[in-house]
């Protein structure tokens, strides 16, 4: 069904696809500087692969990939990550710092516990960028908060969602009447615990705050922790932590100079979240017609093509995607989608902007 | 580490040990408390000459346990000497500082510092250690300032006149408190990549890719660093052997990391590559797969094949040098605390 009413068909045909919603993706901003890009869908875990197998890993690799390629610096894209592993969060931490303290878990009846990074080292020292939107929630926020609690990443984007519990997943026995308890397909999800950051405060309700602000579209969606109805509330914890922060980022410099560039960006941003807030006719013409308009409006807010970089393919993933199709098809969907993408322009600009200041 | 612990006690030769007498009860109260400080000195020199010069651990223990004896008769021995004309303080701070030795050679740090608080502040239980007896040995040496003071504030009151001289014990704890102050230095730059080192060799047996390269810049950061803080120093009276040992462990530790470990990960990805090449290609039916799909999958078969021996002829390499360069540091440790710390039979 298109925009305008009208109807097309299409055939069809049954393959087998690997699932790549789980899978990273890393590319390579050439431009006036080279910048290193990975998009993080999911904080995973692949149990299958053996223990410790996971995001974070291949995370890793991705980055002693890019190294190669000669990086001036690197960003994460963390939007739309809804979270996963914790363990996973804290080994990539841990990745960007020496050795400390990662978070503050709080469990009932049981004295706050510090997490540490396991692994002494850095596997990269650049410049690090976050970009978060209102969807990047849970993992996502414990791995944003943490590198900003040592100045180790520049954030970029909006608040957070603000969850800052953990759950766990518990099946229903029943097995009244002793017995061995039968299978069972009922579950019960139990928050267990509150994290907590180094600081002490909670980003619980509150999301993460970016360093930089770049208004998003996603914000004007009613949909984060503070809209549940049952979600706990935000209050801090005492607990002594030994950390060095590294220099604090030079967020005001940043953010002025982001804000310049991003003045056309903004008022179409608040146009649509006006447009978006009103009712809508459901009528078929006038529903189309608005559809139409809408759609309009969404495409005209990212920019056709970056003038500032190409985004490359990482030289050693160059062999894996002539032979695997279905992994360059999606390569090439989401190189489309970034190129036309104004907040990575945008967190590209502020990379940039940053090591023109580290220079000075 | 039974080295390091004893070189916190070095400052017991600083007491002095004689008073111009003038035939009155101040001069004989500190003479009653410079000889408690001469029997320590004494089984401390003892101790010290028996880990010094190779001797078995059964007679390092027992000279330990001496020692420990010592300090423990001495506090009470002091501690039951009434304060002189009510003025308790140098007693009492005497007292403080053979309790805090016997601490430190029983290595009861949790006596002395918050272990709790050292652990949030420490990497791992061997960092936590080493935190904990800089800590403990920081506190003994204020407790020792401590003393000092009280001696001179008690000397200035009561118009003793102090006679310089030191006796043959005395002597040799100072010669030993210099040489052990020289390989202290030394040591703690070669433990500190010894140890990065062997969090490195872990993260291998575990093959994260991750671990390795963080626990490999880790090793480069400190081998640079050690390298860097070891090149001015000098020998030791001329002794330039100790040095020369740990400054060819720390070469051998940077090229590890920069060069050696480097090539080991990028087999890791090479295959891996290969692997996720295989698999696309093994998905493909043969009638669907071109030219170009088999010279990749080729290609990349080869460059992993190539990556092999290398890879085995690293390992071994790493094995062999690094086992004869800690056989080298373990002798030349040896060899340099037998040359220059004094002998004492007691």
């Amino acid at each position: 069904m298109h925009s305008n009413g009208t109807r097309s068909f299409v055939s069809l045909t049954k393959d087998i696809v690997e699932l790549s919603e789980n899978i990273l993706n890393g590319f390579v901003l050439a431009g006036s500087h080279k910048v290193g890009y990975i998009n993080l869908p999911s904080f995973y875990q692949q149990w299958e692969k053996g223990i410790g197998e996971g995001c974070a890993n291949d995370v890793a690799k991705e980055i002693i990939k890019l190294k190669k390629e000669r990086i001036d610096g690197l960003i994460i894209d963390l939007r739309f990550n809804g979270g996963g592993s914790m363990q996973e969060a804290f080994d990539l931490a841990g990745l960007f710092l020496d050795t400390g303290p990662l978070a503050i878990l709080k469990e009932k009846n049981s004295p706050p516990f510090v997490v540490r990074d396991m692994h002494k080292g850095t596997i990269y020292d650049g410049p690090l960028l976050l970009l978060i939107n209102q969807m990047s929630a849970s993992a996502s926020e414990l791995l944003a908060a943490t590198l900003q609690d040592y100045n180790r990443a520049i954030l970029v984007g909006t608040t957070s969602y603000g969850k800052a519990t953990s759950q766990v997943i518990i099946p229903i026995q029943t097995n009244t009447g002793g017995g061995e308890a039968k299978k069972t397909d009922e579950f019960v999800k139990l928050t267990t615990g509150k994290i907590y950051r180094i600081t002490g405060g909670s980003y619980q309700k509150r999301g993460v705050r970016p360093d930089v602000y770049v208004p998003d579209l996603n914000e004007g969606l009613s949909f984060n922790e503070r809209q549940s109805l049952y979600s706990l509330e935000a209050d801090s914890i005492t607990k002594k932590t030994y950390y060095t922060a590294t220099t604090p980022i030079p967020s005001s410099t940043l953010q002025s100079l982001s804000q310049l560039r991003s003045i056309e960006h903004s008022e179409k941003i608040n146009s649509l979240n006006r447009r978006l807030s009103k009712s809508i006719s459901l009528k078929s013409g006038e529903f189309f017609d608005s559809f139409a308009e809408t759609l309009t409006l969404l495409e005209n807010i990212n920019p056709k093509n970056s003038n500032q970089f190409k985004i490359q393919l990482i030289t050693y993933d160059n062999a894996l995607h002539s032979v695997n199709e279905y992994k360059k098809e999606d390569s090439e969907r989401l190189k489309t989608s970034l190129e036309q993408n104004f907040l990575l322009q945008e967190a590209y600009n502020i990379v940039v902007d940053y090591l023109t200041i580290q220079k000075k | 580490m039974i080295r390091s612990t004893i070189s916190l006690l070095f400052l017991i030769a600083s007491f002095p040990l004689m008073a111009q007498s003038n035939a009155g009860s101040p001069v004989e109260y500190l003479e009653s408390i410079g000889s408690e400080f001469t029997k320590v000195s004494k089984e401390l020199m003892s101790y010290t000459s028996a880990v010094s010069h190779g001797k078995s651990a059964k007679k390092i223990e027992k000279r330990r346990l001496e020692l420990l004896n010592q300090l423990k008769q001495a506090e009470g021995n002091v501690r039951r000497l009434k304060p002189y004309e009510r003025d308790p303080m140098l007693r009492d701070s005497v007292v403080e500082y053979f309790d805090l030795s016997y601490s430190v050679i029983n290595e009861d740090y949790g006596k002395i510092v918050d272990l709790e608080e050292i652990a949030e502040q420490s990497y791992d239980a061997m960092e936590a250690y080493m935190l904990a007896k800089e800590r403990a040995g920081d506190k003994l040496d204020r407790a020792y300032e401590k003393v000092d003071r009280q001696q001179d504030a008690f000397v200035k009151k009561y118009n003793i006149k102090i006679v310089e001289g030191k006796n043959t014990v005395s002597q040799k704890l100072e010669t030993s408190a210099k040489v052990y102050h020289y390989y202290n230095k030394i040591y703690l730059l070669f433990f500190k990549s010894y140890k990065d080192e062997a969090y490195l060799l872990d993260a291998l047996t575990n093959g994260k890719v991750g671990a390795v390269e963080q626990t490999k810049q880790s090793l480069l950061s400190s081998a640079m660093s050690g390298l860097g803080t070891i090149g001015p120093l000098p020998g030791f009276k001329g002794d330039l052997t100790l040095k020369t040992a740990c400054q060819q462990l720390l070469a051998f530790y940077k090229d590890e990391a920069e060069n050696k470990v480097a090539q080991l990960i990028d087999f890791e990805l090479k295959r891996e590559n290969f692997e996720k090449i295989k698999k696309a290609f093994d998905a493909k039916r043969p009638s669907e797969r071109t030219q170009k799909d088999i010279d990749t999958y080729n290609h990349s078969l080869e460059d992993y094949n190539k990556a092999i021996p290398n890879v085995n002829k690293i390992y071994g390499d790493l094995n062999k040098k690094r086992g004869q360069l800690l056989d080298n540091w373990n002798k030349m440790s040896e060899l340099f605390l037998n040359k220059h710390v004094p002998r004492y039979n007691g």
